[in-house]
Protein backbone atom coordinates (compact mmCIF):
# COMPACT_ATOMS: atom_id res chain seq x y z
CA UNK A 1 0.00 0.00 0.00
CA UNK A 2 1.72 3.56 -1.16
CA UNK A 3 1.31 6.32 1.33
CA UNK A 4 -1.14 8.32 -1.30
CA UNK A 5 -3.51 4.80 -1.01
CA UNK A 6 -2.98 4.90 2.94
CA UNK A 7 -4.31 9.16 2.55
CA UNK A 8 -7.50 8.47 0.41
CA UNK A 9 -8.41 5.45 2.86
CA UNK A 10 -7.89 7.44 5.92
CA UNK A 11 -10.22 10.00 3.98
CA UNK A 12 -12.69 7.71 2.80
CA UNK A 13 -13.19 6.01 6.54
CA UNK A 14 -12.90 9.56 8.52
CA UNK A 15 -15.89 10.10 6.33
CA UNK A 16 -17.66 6.84 6.81
CA UNK A 17 -17.30 7.18 10.37
CA UNK A 18 -18.15 11.01 10.73
CA UNK A 19 -21.49 9.68 10.06
CA UNK A 20 -21.76 8.95 13.27
CA UNK A 21 -25.67 9.13 14.97
CA UNK A 22 -23.96 9.56 18.17
CA UNK A 23 -21.67 12.76 16.99
CA UNK A 24 -24.32 14.19 14.50
CA UNK A 25 -27.12 14.50 17.76
CA UNK A 26 -24.04 15.38 20.92
CA UNK A 27 -23.03 17.74 18.24
CA UNK A 28 -26.76 19.30 17.45
CA UNK A 29 -27.84 19.37 20.74
CA UNK A 30 -24.84 21.67 21.46
CA UNK A 31 -25.69 24.23 18.68
CA UNK A 32 -29.37 23.97 19.61
CA UNK A 33 -28.49 24.51 23.61
CA UNK A 34 -27.17 28.24 22.33
CA UNK A 35 -29.78 28.61 19.97
CA UNK A 36 -31.84 28.61 22.93
CA UNK A 37 -30.23 30.86 24.94
CA UNK A 38 -30.60 33.83 21.54
CA UNK A 39 -26.68 33.17 21.10
CA UNK A 40 -25.55 35.41 17.89
CA UNK A 41 -24.70 33.58 14.76
CA UNK A 42 -21.22 34.68 15.17
CA UNK A 43 -20.46 32.92 18.32
CA UNK A 44 -22.13 29.96 17.63
CA UNK A 45 -20.59 29.44 14.38
CA UNK A 46 -17.17 29.86 16.15
CA UNK A 47 -18.22 28.05 18.99
CA UNK A 48 -18.86 25.12 16.65
CA UNK A 49 -15.36 25.65 14.52
CA UNK A 50 -13.64 25.38 18.35
CA UNK A 51 -15.11 22.32 18.59
CA UNK A 52 -14.29 20.81 15.47
CA UNK A 53 -10.70 22.02 15.77
CA UNK A 54 -10.02 20.74 19.22
CA UNK A 55 -12.12 17.45 17.93
CA UNK A 56 -9.18 17.18 15.00
CA UNK A 57 -6.59 17.90 17.06
CA UNK A 58 -7.30 15.28 19.73
CA UNK A 59 -7.64 13.05 17.12
CA UNK A 60 -4.28 13.65 15.61
CA UNK A 61 -2.87 13.61 18.99
CA UNK A 62 -4.16 10.07 19.88
CA UNK A 63 -2.88 8.78 16.07
CA UNK A 64 0.49 9.95 16.85
CA UNK A 65 0.53 8.84 20.39
CA UNK A 66 -0.61 5.42 19.47
CA UNK A 67 1.67 4.93 16.14
CA UNK A 68 5.00 6.25 19.06
CA UNK A 69 3.62 3.24 21.31
CA UNK A 70 3.28 0.68 17.99
CA UNK A 71 6.61 1.41 16.96
CA UNK A 72 8.19 1.54 20.71
CA UNK A 73 7.03 -2.32 21.52
CA UNK A 74 9.22 -5.19 20.00
CA UNK A 75 8.14 -7.58 16.92
CA UNK A 76 6.32 -9.74 19.28
CA UNK A 77 4.91 -7.12 20.96
CA UNK A 78 3.55 -5.87 17.51
CA UNK A 79 2.34 -8.79 16.02
CA UNK A 80 0.03 -9.45 19.39
CA UNK A 81 -1.16 -6.52 19.44
CA UNK A 82 -2.08 -5.93 15.85
CA UNK A 83 -3.84 -9.42 15.86
CA UNK A 84 -5.59 -8.21 18.93
CA UNK A 85 -6.49 -5.02 17.96
CA UNK A 86 -8.15 -6.48 14.47
CA UNK A 87 -9.93 -8.59 16.52
CA UNK A 88 -11.59 -6.28 18.94
CA UNK A 89 -12.30 -3.89 15.53
CA UNK A 90 -13.95 -7.10 13.73
CA UNK A 91 -15.79 -7.41 17.64
CA UNK A 92 -16.92 -4.26 17.34
CA UNK A 93 -17.75 -3.92 13.96
CA UNK A 94 -20.37 -6.91 14.33
CA UNK A 95 -21.74 -5.00 17.56
CA UNK A 96 -22.01 -1.77 15.17
CA UNK A 97 -24.02 -4.15 12.54
CA UNK A 98 -26.47 -5.56 14.82
CA UNK A 99 -27.54 -1.89 15.54
CA UNK A 100 -29.20 -1.98 11.97
CA UNK A 101 -30.77 -5.16 12.43
CA UNK A 102 -32.00 -4.08 16.09
CA UNK A 103 -32.20 -0.79 17.41
CA UNK A 104 -32.07 -1.80 21.28
CA UNK A 105 -28.63 -1.10 22.78
CA UNK A 106 -26.95 -4.35 24.37
CA UNK A 107 -26.26 -2.20 27.51
CA UNK A 108 -28.15 0.81 27.84
CA UNK A 109 -27.37 3.36 31.19
CA UNK A 110 -30.20 3.66 33.49
CA UNK A 111 -32.62 6.99 32.45
CA UNK A 112 -31.34 9.06 35.35
CA UNK A 113 -27.72 9.03 34.24
CA UNK A 114 -28.54 9.40 30.68
CA UNK A 115 -30.76 12.52 31.94
CA UNK A 116 -27.64 13.55 34.02
CA UNK A 117 -25.51 13.46 31.30
CA UNK A 118 -27.83 15.39 29.07
CA UNK A 119 -28.60 18.12 31.12
CA UNK A 120 -24.71 18.35 31.45
CA UNK A 121 -24.32 18.68 27.89
CA UNK A 122 -27.11 21.27 27.16
CA UNK A 123 -27.56 23.23 30.17
CA UNK A 124 -24.48 23.95 31.30
CA UNK A 125 -22.82 27.40 30.25
CA UNK A 126 -18.99 28.59 28.61
CA UNK A 127 -16.35 26.25 28.77
CA UNK A 128 -18.08 23.63 31.13
CA UNK A 129 -20.49 23.02 28.56
CA UNK A 130 -17.91 22.51 25.83
CA UNK A 131 -15.62 19.91 28.17
CA UNK A 132 -18.86 18.27 28.94
CA UNK A 133 -19.87 17.62 25.51
CA UNK A 134 -16.11 16.76 24.58
CA UNK A 135 -16.58 14.31 27.43
CA UNK A 136 -19.67 12.73 26.22
CA UNK A 137 -18.68 12.48 22.82
CA UNK A 138 -15.03 10.83 23.67
CA UNK A 139 -16.93 8.16 25.21
CA UNK A 140 -19.94 7.76 23.20
CA UNK A 141 -17.30 7.35 19.67
CA UNK A 142 -14.62 5.36 21.69
CA UNK A 143 -15.85 2.31 20.74
CA UNK A 144 -16.05 3.48 16.85
CA UNK A 145 -13.18 6.40 16.55
CA UNK A 146 -11.10 5.01 18.95
CA UNK A 147 -10.96 1.86 17.59
CA UNK A 148 -10.13 2.97 13.83
CA UNK A 149 -7.55 5.54 15.25
CA UNK A 150 -5.47 1.60 16.73
CA UNK A 151 -6.16 -0.09 13.79
CA UNK A 152 -5.03 2.72 11.61
CA UNK A 153 -1.99 3.03 13.68
CA UNK A 154 -0.90 -0.93 12.70
CA UNK A 155 -1.88 -0.45 9.32
CA UNK A 156 0.10 2.82 9.12
CA UNK A 157 3.03 0.44 10.94
CA UNK A 158 3.08 -2.20 8.41
CA UNK A 159 3.34 0.63 5.58
CA UNK A 160 5.51 1.80 6.96
CA UNK A 161 4.06 5.58 7.07
CA UNK A 162 4.41 8.83 9.26
CA UNK A 163 1.08 9.07 11.40
CA UNK A 164 0.42 12.24 9.56
CA UNK A 165 -0.29 10.97 6.16
CA UNK A 166 -3.28 8.96 7.40
CA UNK A 167 -4.41 11.07 10.38
CA UNK A 168 -4.93 14.06 8.54
CA UNK A 169 -7.26 13.14 6.40
CA UNK A 170 -8.98 10.94 8.36
CA UNK A 171 -9.47 13.79 10.61
CA UNK A 172 -10.72 16.37 7.75
CA UNK A 173 -12.80 13.21 6.56
CA UNK A 174 -14.70 12.34 10.02
CA UNK A 175 -15.59 16.39 10.92
CA UNK A 176 -16.86 16.73 7.19
CA UNK A 177 -20.92 15.75 8.02
CA UNK A 178 -20.42 17.74 11.56
CA UNK A 179 -19.13 20.43 9.86
CA UNK A 180 -22.39 19.67 7.25
CA UNK A 181 -24.09 19.93 10.58
CA UNK A 182 -23.10 23.48 11.50
CA UNK A 183 -23.47 25.10 8.57
CA UNK A 184 -26.81 24.01 7.98
CA UNK A 185 -27.65 24.88 11.52
CA UNK A 186 -26.05 28.54 11.17
CA UNK A 187 -28.53 28.97 7.81
CA UNK A 188 -31.56 28.55 10.21
CA UNK A 189 -32.19 25.21 9.30
CA UNK A 190 -34.28 23.49 12.84
CA UNK A 191 -32.32 21.07 14.39
CA UNK A 192 -35.22 18.96 15.38
CA UNK A 193 -35.27 18.01 11.26
CA UNK A 194 -31.62 17.51 11.83
CA UNK A 195 -32.56 15.58 14.54
CA UNK A 196 -35.69 13.74 12.58
CA UNK A 197 -33.18 12.55 9.61
CA UNK A 198 -30.36 11.08 11.97
CA UNK A 199 -33.42 9.20 13.94
CA UNK A 200 -34.48 8.00 10.24
CA UNK A 201 -31.01 6.92 8.86
CA UNK A 202 -28.91 5.93 12.21
CA UNK A 203 -29.59 2.26 11.32
CA UNK A 204 -27.63 2.45 8.43
CA UNK A 205 -25.15 5.05 9.55
CA UNK A 206 -24.10 1.84 12.10
CA UNK A 207 -23.89 -0.32 9.31
CA UNK A 208 -21.28 1.73 7.18
CA UNK A 209 -19.56 2.15 11.11
CA UNK A 210 -19.67 -1.63 11.40
CA UNK A 211 -18.60 -2.70 7.84
CA UNK A 212 -15.44 0.09 7.81
CA UNK A 213 -14.66 -1.25 11.19
CA UNK A 214 -14.64 -4.90 9.34
CA UNK A 215 -12.86 -3.46 6.26
CA UNK A 216 -10.08 -1.89 8.51
CA UNK A 217 -9.15 -4.59 10.65
CA UNK A 218 -9.23 -6.96 7.31
CA UNK A 219 -7.13 -4.68 5.64
CA UNK A 220 -4.30 -4.62 8.73
CA UNK A 221 -4.31 -8.44 8.45
CA UNK A 222 -3.41 -8.43 4.92
CA UNK A 223 -0.98 -6.15 5.50
CA UNK A 224 0.48 -7.67 8.19
CA UNK A 225 1.47 -10.81 5.64
CA UNK A 226 2.82 -8.08 3.32
CA UNK A 227 5.59 -6.40 6.28
CA UNK A 228 8.89 -7.58 6.33
CA UNK A 229 9.39 -8.24 10.33
CA UNK A 230 12.63 -8.30 10.35
CA UNK B 1 14.08 -20.78 2.54
CA UNK B 2 13.88 -17.23 1.62
CA UNK B 3 12.30 -18.09 -1.77
CA UNK B 4 9.68 -20.21 0.21
CA UNK B 5 8.79 -17.38 2.58
CA UNK B 6 8.02 -15.17 -0.54
CA UNK B 7 5.76 -17.57 -2.26
CA UNK B 8 3.84 -18.11 0.94
CA UNK B 9 3.80 -14.43 1.16
CA UNK B 10 2.63 -13.91 -2.23
CA UNK B 11 -0.01 -16.87 -2.09
CA UNK B 12 -1.42 -15.63 1.06
CA UNK B 13 -1.86 -11.91 0.12
CA UNK B 14 -3.81 -13.41 -2.83
CA UNK B 15 -5.89 -15.47 -0.66
CA UNK B 16 -6.38 -12.67 1.59
CA UNK B 17 -7.61 -10.05 -1.23
CA UNK B 18 -9.67 -12.67 -2.65
CA UNK B 19 -11.42 -13.18 0.86
CA UNK B 20 -11.78 -9.29 1.77
CA UNK B 21 -13.60 -8.84 -2.09
CA UNK B 22 -15.59 -11.91 -1.87
CA UNK B 23 -16.54 -11.44 1.78
CA UNK B 24 -18.31 -7.97 1.14
CA UNK B 25 -19.55 -8.96 -2.44
CA UNK B 26 -21.42 -11.53 -0.23
CA UNK B 27 -22.52 -9.06 2.29
CA UNK B 28 -23.80 -6.78 -0.27
CA UNK B 29 -26.24 -9.41 -1.80
CA UNK B 30 -27.67 -10.63 1.86
CA UNK B 31 -28.05 -6.56 2.56
CA UNK B 32 -30.22 -6.42 -0.91
CA UNK B 33 -31.93 -9.38 -0.43
CA UNK B 34 -32.82 -8.03 3.41
CA UNK B 35 -34.17 -4.96 2.28
CA UNK B 36 -36.05 -6.72 -0.44
CA UNK B 37 -37.63 -8.83 2.31
CA UNK B 38 -37.28 -6.59 5.62
CA UNK B 39 -40.70 -6.98 6.95
CA UNK B 40 -40.04 -10.57 7.10
CA UNK B 41 -39.01 -11.37 11.32
CA UNK B 42 -37.28 -14.43 10.30
CA UNK B 43 -35.37 -13.06 6.84
CA UNK B 44 -34.00 -9.70 9.44
CA UNK B 45 -32.42 -13.05 12.22
CA UNK B 46 -31.52 -14.96 8.91
CA UNK B 47 -29.54 -11.99 7.15
CA UNK B 48 -27.46 -11.09 9.89
CA UNK B 49 -26.45 -14.39 11.18
CA UNK B 50 -25.21 -14.85 7.71
CA UNK B 51 -23.59 -11.37 7.64
CA UNK B 52 -21.95 -12.60 10.89
CA UNK B 53 -21.17 -16.09 9.43
CA UNK B 54 -19.00 -14.19 6.66
CA UNK B 55 -17.12 -12.31 8.86
CA UNK B 56 -16.30 -15.05 11.37
CA UNK B 57 -14.75 -16.91 8.17
CA UNK B 58 -13.21 -14.23 6.77
CA UNK B 59 -11.59 -12.63 9.87
CA UNK B 60 -10.26 -17.15 10.67
CA UNK B 61 -8.90 -16.95 6.92
CA UNK B 62 -7.28 -13.89 7.54
CA UNK B 63 -6.02 -14.69 10.59
CA UNK B 64 -4.07 -17.59 9.84
CA UNK B 65 -2.75 -15.87 6.74
CA UNK B 66 -1.34 -13.57 9.27
CA UNK B 67 -0.15 -16.01 11.76
CA UNK B 68 1.66 -17.77 9.17
CA UNK B 69 3.74 -14.85 8.34
CA UNK B 70 4.23 -14.06 11.82
CA UNK B 71 5.58 -17.83 12.07
CA UNK B 72 7.95 -16.98 9.24
CA UNK B 73 9.59 -14.04 11.23
CA UNK B 74 13.58 -14.76 12.41
CA UNK B 75 13.29 -14.93 16.10
CA UNK B 76 10.11 -14.24 16.65
CA UNK B 77 7.66 -15.98 19.44
CA UNK B 78 4.58 -16.75 17.52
Amino acid sequence: MTPIALAVSGFMAGLLLGTNPTLISSFTAFIASMLGRKTPNSRLVTAGFLFLLYFTLFLMFFSVAFTSIFISLNIDYQQTVLLLTAIVGVGVGVSLIRRYFWHEDVIKPPLHVRQAIHDKTTKGRGIINLISLALVVAYATLPTIGVAIVLFSGIGLTVGSNAMVWSVPFGIGLITPIYAMLALLSNKTKPSAILAWKEKTKSTMRLYNGLTLIALAWLLLLLTTEMRWF
Amino acid sequence: MGIATSLILIEGQTLGAKTIASSFVAILFILIFYGLFRNNRSVKAASFWSIVGIIVIGTLILLSIAVESFANTPGALL
